[in-house]
């Protein structure tokens, strides 16, 4: 009898092993619906335009953001996290990021930020032409990328949200075409 | 029997005496995986300054700065406090500075350092100090249940 129950503890130990595969199909879990866009610039960079909509509030404003990763490089000279006094506005110290990204670029950090709030504000939801970033003042990064790039996303269907959905860089992992450029 | 003991007990407390001594930064220690509006606090950590601990040269270092995990939604209006405190057994904690960081989408942009409390001594004429610190990330209403994830890490230095 006892030689029964022990067998089947086993069995059903098994049973629930087997089945116990870890889920990455998270589609459902986050709170959002995203599209975006890629461009493959020079020297590994690859910049993208991003859009989120809330699914608890699907009134609110879409959120926008254009930027930029390289893929090629670990560090580059210009690339930094600032840490500020803000009583002095003195940089006391630079941080290097795990990635290289063009907000945290002393040259392109003011124009990322500007085009982002540009976009917030605006809340574009259809494909936009050149006059529509009349007002829209960037110093080291082509508006035409930031158009081009635009369009291409707010005409894209949401992306699946897939295995790697909650690693960083998720967006651009499920991305074929850059993996040959992951920092070999 | 009774001698070694005591000999045993004095060298513990001349080591323990001179890495505290000789120690005024932390070991790096990896970032908590935070979830947003839920406060967080670290270990607490001994340094020892070469002179009386001050305000103004006790800090945190961070590093490894990557993104939000993008469980969390993008949010350029979201930020991190950080509040680095001095563990005071007999009296209430001190509040010794003020960290903010802030973000472009998941990315972190820049760190400020908002306001030193107590720019002097902290207790006067202590060299050690007893170093932990709190961390709240700013909520989204998309964001759910989720955490951040790991995304930096920090130490405590004291000069």
């Amino acid at each position: 009898m006892n030689r029964i129950i022990v067998l089947l503890i086993v069995i059903v130990l098994l049973f629930t092993s087997c089945n116990n595969t870890i889920n990455y199909d998270n589609s459902n879990s986050v709170n959002y619906i995203a599209k975006i866009a890629f461009e493959q610039k020079d020297d590994g960079w690859i910049y993208y335009f991003n859009i989120e909509k809330s699914k608890i509030d699907p009134e609110s404003d879409n959120f926008y953001e254009f930027n930029g990763v390289n893929l090629k490089h670990k560090i580059l000279p210009g690339y930094g996290i600032s840490v500020i006094d803000e009583e002095t506005s003195k940089v006391i110290d630079v941080i290097i990021p795990n990635v290289m990204v063009l907000v945290n670029g002393e040259d392109t950090q003011k124009d990322i930020l500007t085009i982002g709030d540009y976009f917030n504000q605006h809340q574009f939801n259809a494909e936009i032409e050149y006059s529509d970033l009349e007002s829209l003042n960037t110093i080291n990064i082509d508006k035409n990328d930031v158009l081009e790039l635009f369009n291409k996303t707010i005409t894209k269907t949401e992306i699946p949200f897939g295995k790697y959905y909650n690693y960083p860089m998720s967006m651009l992992l499920q991305e074929e075409l850059f993996v040959k450029l992951w920092w070999h | 029997m009774r001698n070694f003991k005591k000999f045993i007990l004095a060298i513990s407390l001349v080591l323990i005496i001179s890495i505290t001594a000789s120690a005024q930064w932390t070991a790096v220690i990896s970032g908590p995986s935070l979830t947003p509006q839920e406060k967080k606090y670290s270990s607490t950590h001994t340094l020892t300054a070469t002179s009386a601990a001050t305000g103004n040269l006790t800090t945190m270092r961070f590093s490894s700065m990557g993104q939000l995990s993008s469980n969390l939604a993008s949010d350029s209006t979201r930020v991190l406090w950080v509040e680095l405190w001095e563990d005071d057994l007999f009296n209430s904690d001190d509040r010794v500075k003020n960290y903010r960081g802030e973000f472009s989408g998941r990315y972190f942009v820049n760190i400020y350092v908002t306001v030193t409390w107590i720019p002097g001594e902290i207790e006067d004429g202590d060299k050690t100090v007893e170093l932990y610190c709190s961390f709240l990330l700013i909520k989204n209403p998309d964001d759910g249940t989720f955490s951040s994830g790991s995304f930096f890490n920090y130490q405590f230095d004291v000069e």
